[in-house]
């Protein structure tokens, strides 16, 4: 059977102080329905009535505040780490790109042939198994002459053998101008 | 005294405007207005009471941080009634669904008739318990309908719903307390 529903929409505002007509008094008293949804209502409306809060509103609102503007730098900051690594790993790429290019043979620049070590005598995967699996165009060192690419990478080849570890923070022995011209190229 | 009136005078709407001009006693007019209705929410909706005033610290620093999210549809006061929930929904889930009431937290005091006192907070314990274990929706909608007196186009605008589920959640929410507080 449906609950009995004939005051429900009055009930908010009489407990906000509004008063019972003499008719839905009478209902309520005679409607078990009602007087049980009254009853919730009415004590749901006085819940928390006294209720104050430890600090006063001026106190609140400058730690609130200051929580905002903390958050605000903090955000800023992670912002700025972000950026760093984004920055780092495209130089990154780059370099990585710039290596896959000279190694593949039919990429190889004009004026390095004759002088290129075959990879194969490094001990290091060939050349052809590097063009087969790794097909990295990228536009950004057209901008590089070959002498600028030759040098970079002859910067860069060193055999892994040796034990020396390209310095990621210092990009291996790249000049500071020479390190600037792949990051502009980068970002076109 | 007399910039306490004149914010006292503005609008939600304006404050927030104002506070977005680097005006910050706007933020402390705002605060002054919902903090106390935020606290009763809070409390009503099963928030223990040792927790309630850094819940309402927490939803004011979640609303300020991110202001644009307040477009005007809805109450200011109401939108801040759906961040409070959602502090609570969190709360909820990480004590894995079990109401945040506790006895520990029963606040019961001093009175003259010490029995009559411990009636009274146990029924407002167990209303509140009934309001902590409605689904969300049922409960937001029934505390903003007979705490705050607001409407149902009011209430949807803030929930994100229809006046018509609106009025559904609420007497939905009625007919549980009623079984659960009688
Ligand atoms: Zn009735």
């Amino acid at each position: 059977m449906t609950a009995c529903e004939r005051l429900s929409d009055r009930m908010p505002e009489v407990a906000a102080g509004a008063g019972w007509s003499a008719l839905e008094a009478a209902h309520l008293s005679d409607c078990a329905d009602c007087a049980a949804e009254w009853d919730v209502v009415r004590r749901t409306a006085a819940l928390g009535a006294g209720f104050t809060m430890r600090q006063e509103p001026p106190a609140i609102a400058r730690a609130v505040l200051d929580r905002v503007a903390e958050a605000k730098c903090a955000e800023r900051r992670r912002s700025g780490i972000v950026r760093r690594a984004v920055g780092v790993a495209a130089a990154a790429s780059v370099v990585l790109a710039a290596w896959v290019t000279l190694h593949r043979p039919h990429a190889a620049p004009a004026g390095r042939g004759a002088n290129a070590v075959p990879m194969a005598s490094t001990g290091r995967p060939t050349a052809s198994d590097s063009a087969a699996t790794l097909t990295l165009d990228i536009a950004e060192l057209d901008g590089l002459s070959t002498a600028e690419l030759t040098d970079l990478l002859d910067r860069m080849d060193l055999p892994l053998s040796t034990g020396r570890t390209v310095d990621p923070s210092g990009a291996g022995d790249l000049t500071h101008d020479e390190l600037e011209r792949v990051l502009r190229s980068l970002e076109g | 005294m007399r910039a306490t009136t004149e914010a006292e005078a503005k609008s939600d709407a304006d404050l927030v405007a104002a506070y977005r001009g680097g005006d910050e006693s706007a933020a402390t007019e705002l605060v002054r207005r919902h903090g106390v209705a935020l606290g009763r929410f809070l409390y009503s909706a099963g928030a223990a009471p040792a927790d309630v005033d850094d819940l309402v610290q927490e939803t004011l620093f979640r609303a300020f941080r991110r202001l644009d999210g307040w477009r005007g549809e809805a109450s200011f006061r109401s939108w801040t009634f759906t961040i409070a929930g959602n502090l609570l929904k969190d709360a909820y889930r990480r004590r894995k669904g079990r109401t945040m009431l506790s006895i520990e937290d029963r606040d019961i005091p001093m009175h003259a008739d010490p029995h009559a006192e411990l009636a009274a907070s146990e029924a407002e314990e167990r209303l509140r318990d009934g309001l902590a274990r409605l689904p969300r929706l049922q409960r937001e909608v029934f505390l903003l309908r007979v705490q705050e007196g607001s409407d149902y186009e009011t209430i949807a605008a803030a929930l994100g719903t229809t006046p018509g589920a609106a009025r559904v959640h609420y007497h939905h929410a009625v007919k549980r307390l009623k079984e659960l507080v009688s």
